[in-house]
């Protein structure tokens, strides 16, 4: 089994654009969505939920009121400055700051704060027209570990052996820190989605660190190459001072964002040339990854 | 006044806006722009700027004194994160696990846990050369991290009388961080369907946590009227539309300011400050 993880540092350079498009043309795959914060790849591919699980990130600490006896030891213990006092002297937690130590729960000399698990996001198994779809969604302002991710990955992994799926294919979370971290460590490769512009090209950079630092081989892909000529020509310096090659350039075109409203992968109804394009890149990844 | 510039996924234009408002209205206030996306700060970019501080960005961590542990496991056992373990060597840290919560240490019955700094980031700080009034302040989380809050706390700690803050993206704990401590937020989105979804998302949390906020929508045109119906049906204010514009696209690919190249973006900036100004800022 292999997976293909698509990544690229910076938001907005098109790669859920990009999975969905590829995953029209995949055979033997199962799709996962890491972006658990923003997932948009629902968006294209119109998944049927056959399943929904709930996803618990960690424990919190609530303090009961009644057993509160306000003395205030749990407020000073807490790094995350999640504890406070109310106006009639009784602490409590603000679960949106509680990282789940477990700190005040073991302290309190009354035993007044519960310390359980609780459900921050929920993981879908779905269909699609071309094969299941994971995805998830982390509740808003929750902690974004790459726990969700984790899950997500484990899913698809789990589901794409039961069903006898020879692929992955996945669109990976935005950034740099741990959900991206999350979102790599043991794909067979990744596919980062750059364009030519400052930001993008910064991002990019960071991303092969990373990718270098985990060993994991890494393709380039210019999106909206036509943008500005300098700065794509910079992409192709980076790449070739990393050694990582570029499959390729894909030129701004409004059939993206045309298909994207309509509900639609660019490749199932976009432009033909698009569709060339992509059914081109496929190979080349299909290659490099054999 | 402490504005923050939010989006609900990255790549919406929420450093664009962030650099030229700031740009903008530095030239008759100072103004101190905090770019919070430790994860890949890109708002200085923008500028040409000179670095005049560059600062360690450090957690606490637990540094076990071996001669004082008898292996109890306490510690280990108490950790949630599961940054310790015990092994033939006595108890071992996995430093990118821990949270710093000193936990570990409170359990500790031998006192055999003391805490170390770990460098996890860098704050820098710019002077921008062709806006002196500009101050732009940059958290940069380490490769291979993965714990960004620190980092943020420690760059919002810079906020001046005025402030800008270029957000995160998402809609998580770090952009819940960013956001407490801000008079007022603004949420940069696209209109399409993606930027909808995730408008959608950043607005259940910015209501959560009782912010009031006004939309930017960018690349405007480009898309469908989606998110303009949706924040009419909500009361939600745009206050500013942005159009979609190939030269304006150029521009940013190329590290510049739009404020600089095109008087009707420079307008809409001067409508924009004008707004926050006038709202007892």
């Amino acid at each position: 089994m292999k997976e293909l993880v698509v990544i690229s540092g910076k938001g907005g350079t098109g790669k859920t654009s990009v999975t969905g498009a590829l995953a029209v043309l995949w055979d033997h795959a199962v799709f996962a969505d890491c972006d658990v914060d923003a997932s948009n790849l629902p968006i294209l591919l119109n998944p049927e939920i056959r399943e929904k699980l709930p996803f618990s990130g960690g424990k919190k600490a609530e303090i009961v009121e009644d057993d509160c006896t306000g003395c205030g030891l749990c407020e000073s213990l807490c790094r995350f400055h999640a504890i406070s006092q109310e106006d009639n002297g009784i602490y409590q937690v603000d679960p949106l700051a509680c990282e789940g130590c477990g700190l005040c729960f073991r302290a309190c000399p009354m035993d007044a704060i519960q310390f359980e698990p609780v459900v921050n996001g929920e993981l879908y198994i779905s269909d699609t027209a071309w094969g299941e779809l994971i995805h998830a969604e982390l509740y808003p302002g929750e902690e974004n570990s790459g726990k969700l991710v984790t899950a997500v990955r484990q899913k698809a992994r789990e589901t794409a052996g039961a069903k006898g799926k020879s692929w992955i294919l996945t669109d990976g979370a935005p950034g740099t820190g741990c959900p991206v971290i999350a979102s790599l460590t043991g794909a067979s490769g990744v596919l980062i989605v750059t364009e030519p512009g400052v930001s993008a090209i910064h991002d990019l950079e960071r991303i092969l660190e990373l990718t270098k630092h985990f060993s994991i081989p890494a393709m380039i892909l210019i999106n909206k190459a036509d943008i500005s000529p300098e700065q794509k020509e910079r992409i192709r310096d980076i790449a070739r001072r990393e050694k990582v090659t570029v499959l390729g350039d894909i030129p701004y075109h409004p059939s993206f964002t045309k298909s994207q409203i309509k509900g639609k992968p660019v490749t199932l109804d976009g432009a033909p040339e698009l569709y060339r394009i992509f059914e081109h890149l496929k190979q080349l990844i299909l290659e490099k990854l054999a | 006044m402490n504005l923050a510039i939010v989006s609900g996924k990255g790549g919406t234009g929420k450093t664009t806006v962030a650099v030229n408002l700031a740009a903008y209205m530095s030239r008759e206030r100072d103004i101190r722009l905090l770019d919070a996306d430790a994860e890949e700060p890109n708002a200085v970019l923008f500028f040409q700027a000179d670095m005049s501080r560059d600062m360690a960005v450090s957690v606490m961590v637990p540094e076990i004194l071996h001669e004082k542990c008898t292996r109890c496991r306490k510690c280990v056992e108490m950790c949630e994160y599961n940054a310790l373990m015990m092994t033939r060597k006595g108890v071992l840290l996995s430093p990118d696990l821990c949270h710093s919560c000193g936990a570990c240490m409170y359990v500790c019955p031998e006192k055999a846990i003391l805490e170390k700094f770990r460098e996890t980031g860098r704050i820098r700080e710019y002077h921008c050369k062709a806006y002196p009034r500009l101050q732009v302040i940059e958290g940069d989380l380490h490769r291979g991290e993965s714990r960004v809050t620190p980092v943020i706390d420690d760059v919002l700690s810079y906020a001046g009388p005025c402030t800008i803050i270029d957000a995160p993206p998402g809609t998580s704990c770090p952009v819940v961080e960013t956001v407490k401590h801000a008079d007022r937020v603004l949420v940069v989105t696209e209109s399409t369907p993606f930027g909808l979804h995730d408008l959608k998302g950043v607005a259940a949390m910015l209501r959560l946590i009782r912010k009031p906020f006004q939309v930017v929508i960018n690349r405007h045109g480009q898309g469908d009227d989606g998110v303009e119906n949706w924040c009419k049906e909500e009361g939600i204010p745009v206050v500013l539309k942005i159009p979609f514009r190939e030269d304006y696209a150029r521009v940013i690919a190329g590290g510049g300011l739009l404020i600089e190249h095109f008087p009707r973006f420079r307008e809409d900036m001067a409508c924009l400050a004008k707004d926050l100004c006038g709202k007892g800022l």
